[in-house]
């Protein structure tokens, strides 16, 4: 199966496309994400991304910016989120666990967290959300998001391959136990 | 202004069939203008996106939904708009239309070169004589003109220039094509193929016939796909159809096409006297200068609605409302398949398997409902098309969990889903229609369209019955249902809005003839989704390139003989 790494992708990719007589694409970066200061990230945000996608095996939700991420997505409506979503959700957090979330350690954070999670995941269809519940749905998806297409977690924690070059309909997982972050239907669809 | 030349043809637009439109007339040697409203996307340079990965987007493929609300509120309920191709889709907010009362309708639109065969679904299918006898077979609708051994032909001709691949499966619904090698079944569609012909003999699944190359077609510049599954990008290889990478090089290569972008067509000129097309105003939509071009012939292949639309603006004393209008029934009698999520559902028991690649195409099963019979309450039928893959990371954004065990479950695939789209039938009635608005204009000062489309009783049976099948299957195959609709989205989203220009054999009750052509106007012939009678339940694309190349060999031979 692939094994190959990004950088011999790039180059066994510039080498296909020269041998089709095709113009490479420039890999310009927009950087739009990188336009919020990591400095200005509230620190309560890094330490829930922390406590959602941790670092595992590979670098976690830190690690990949998706704190950074987050003020972007939610300014621009990502996920139906609203501008005020981070400063809301920090409000309706804080009275949830009657304290501030940076004075709370990695186990009782998470274990609150999870238990949010867990009631606004349970929460029975038809009957009005609470506000944190929705809130928390919301920030949790653009944190998954966030990570999944940062270059780590679509290239470490998953496998990410632009071209390639055939179709190979029944592969046994155990050769591929990493899913690809360029399945486009398994992304689109979930 | 008026330009000196006389062309032998205008083709308005360069979508699918304008470009087979401009291809098939310039091979012929006639002399060519092709008019596109919108601007050039030339062949991969133009595709600014189709290499970058979602890190690299501002927005991570997703796009600022803020922007989105405000200029796509329509076109993004496509559900086929995404960042890296957010440029191919019309601003809704500067090309509104309206949706008078209770009528629903997504207008799907690329205002561009090529037009929607950039972003386009690629399925291609064959209609059959259960399809082009259905308006004669239930007396709804009016008979088309034509049968399948009329089209026959031109179907091989349009699919061996395409390069379609699929797999031959001798059903008459679904008659065989001229095919590249088809594409591979997945190991749980494989499954699926077998437990549906198990437990359903007449029905059939088999892999989407779809526009992508498995085999290159180097003398055209075209390689095989790369099953990236990022077509709707565009495509450098030029492994799938579109005008760029495939009609319009070849209408180029003979030297007799001439191409002018951001030009929209604003009316047709009929000359009385001769009875004829004998020009078309073209709005310079930079310049805002309009200039009138002459020809011999005119090809609308503007899009159904927009052909429609150009033909009702360009009124005069002959034809007060709408051009070729004699019969009364432009813009009646329009269409778009009514389609839904029939199923969705979780197949075990393949957990330990996977593939490799992002293959460009589905499933697809035919209709298999009142063909030799009518042994159903409603009429017509229904197809599906959909599949089965192992759902990606984005089910983490829906599913409860955080922590290691969260981190670590989404760097594996999840559970196989398969799932089928169901394809109604939408039955040709008048009161689906478009007109003008007289009040509202859009960003080129031209009237807005108002589209008066609903679903009716049968399209609503039709789907009701899909879903209730589709469980079937699934559940004899020891699927799970998590979720079927009977509920069609709304008109439009199906992207094959038809109908409006409606072929048929009786000037008086239909716009075109047998050959596209118009009964009231000998040099004017419309090959787009506005010719179709009636709409099957499958896709239209292939019949309208068929269509048009037919369309474009009567044309030019009559033109030899001075017939036109």
């Amino acid at each position: 199966m692939d094994s190959i790494d990004n950088k011999q992708r790039r180059v066994w990719l510039k080498q296909a496309m020269s041998a089709c007589g095709l113009l490479m694409t420039p890999a310009a970066v927009w950087a739009a994400s990188k336009a919020v200061n990591p400095k200005t990230v509230a620190p309560w945000l890094s330490r829930v991304c922390d406590r959602v996608i941790p670092d595992t095996n590979v670098p976690g939700a830190v690690a990949a910016g998706v704190p950074a991420f987050l003020h972007t997505a939610v300014a621009h409506g990502l996920s139906g989120a609203t501008a005020s979503l981070l400063s809301r959700f920090e409000q309706l957090l804080t009275a949830q666990i009657a304290g501030d979330v940076m004075t709370l350690d990695d186990a009782p954070l998470s274990e609150a967290l999870g238990a949010l999670d867990e009631a606004a995941f349970g929460h029975p269809r038809g009957q009005v959300m609470p506000e944190i519940y929705a809130a928390w749905k919301t920030l949790k998806s653009l944190i998954v998001l966030g990570y999944f297409t940062s270059e780590i977690g679509a290239t470490e924690a998953l496998d990410y391959v632009l071209v390639p070059g055939r179709f190979e309909p029944d592969v046994p997982l155990s050769e591929h136990p990493r899913a690809f972050s360029s399945d486009w239907t398994g992304v689109k669809y979930g | 202004m008026t330009k000196q030349t006389v062309y032998d043809a205008i083709v308005i637009g360069s979508g699918i069939t304008g470009g087979w439109a401009a291809k098939e007339l310039t091979e012929k040697g006639l002399k060519v203008l092709l008019v596109e409203r919108g601007k050039n996307i030339p062949h991969r340079s133009g595709y600014k996106n189709e290499m970058r990965p979602p890190w690299e987007m501002p927005f991570r493929g997703e796009g600022d939904q803020n922007y989105i609300d405000e200029h796509h509120p329509i076109q993004q309920h496509s559900g086929h708009l995404t960042e890296w191709n957010r440029d191919y889709w019309v601003d809704d907010k500067a090309q509104p239309y309206q949706t008078p009362g209770d009528s629903k309708f997504n207008w799907i639109r690329g205002y561009h070169l090529g037009g929607k065969s950039l972003m386009w679904g690629r399925q291609c299918y064959r209609w059959s004589d259960y399809d082009f006898s259905a308006n004669a077979r239930d007396g709804i609708g009016t008979d088309w003109p034509i049968r399948y051994k009329d089209i026959a032909p031109w179907y091989d001709k349009v699919e061996s220039f395409v390069g379609i691949s699929g797999a031959k499966e001798a059903l008459p619904q679904l008659p065989d094509g001229q095919f590249q090698p088809p594409m591979a079944l997945n190991a749980v569609e494989q499954y699926m193929r077998e437990q549906i012909a198990e437990h359903f003999p007449e029905r059939r699944l088999t892999i989407g016939r779809t526009a992508n190359l498995t085999e290159g077609k180097p003398d055209e510049g075209r390689a095989p796909c790369q099953n990236r599954s990022i077509c709707s990008r565009g495509c450098s290889f030029g492994a799938y159809f579109s005008t760029q990478s495939s009609t319009l090089p070849a209408a180029q290569k003979t030297g007799n096409l001439t191409l002018l972008t951001n030009s929209m067509a604003s009316r047709l000129i009929h000359d009385p006297d001769t009875n004829r097309i004998s020009g078309v105003d073209v709005l310079d939509t930079q310049t805002r200068q309009t200039t009138t071009y002459r020809s011999k012939l005119v090809f609308l292949c503007a899009g159904a609605f927009n052909s429609v639309a150009l033909l009702l603006r360009s009124v005069s004393e002959a034809f007060p409302n709408g051009l070729a209008n004699s019969s009364g029934v432009l813009g009646k009698y329009i269409m778009d398949h009514a389609s839904t999520v029939g199923v969705a559902s979780v197949i075990p028991g393949f957990n330990d398997r996977y593939y490799y690649g992002n293959r460009p195409t589905g499933v697809v099963i035919p209709r298999f409902v009142n063909l030799d019979s009518q042994e159903q309450p409603y009429t017509r039928g229904f197809s599906y098309q959909g599949g089965a893959y192992r759902a990606g990371w984005t089910r983490g954004m829906k599913e409860v969990g955080i922590g290691e065990s969260f981190a670590r479950d989404l760097q594996g695939p999840g559970d196989w889903k398969f799932v089928l789209t169901s394809f109604a039938e939408c039955l040709p009635r008048a009161e689906n229609h478009i007109t003008l608005d007289t009040e509202n204009t859009d960003a080129d000062g031209f009237p807005q369209l108002q589209i008066h489309f609903a679903f009716g009783d049968n399209e609503h049976q039709l789907l009701k019955a899909a879903k209730e099948e589709a469980a079937k299957m699934v559940t004899a195959a020891g699927g799970k249902v998590l979720f079927g609709s009977d509920r069609p989205n709304p008109g439009g989203s199906a992207i094959h809005e038809m109908g409006g220009a409606r072929m048929g054999r009786d000037s008086k009750t239909s716009v075109l003839n047998g050959y596209n052509q118009a009964h009231d106007v000998p040099n004017l012939f419309v090959t787009d989704g506005a010719a179709m009678a009636s709409s099957a339940c499958q896709n239209p694309s292939l019949t309208y390139m068929a269509l048009t190349a037919r369309a474009a060999e009567y044309a030019a031979s009559q033109l030899a003989k001075g017939l036109i």
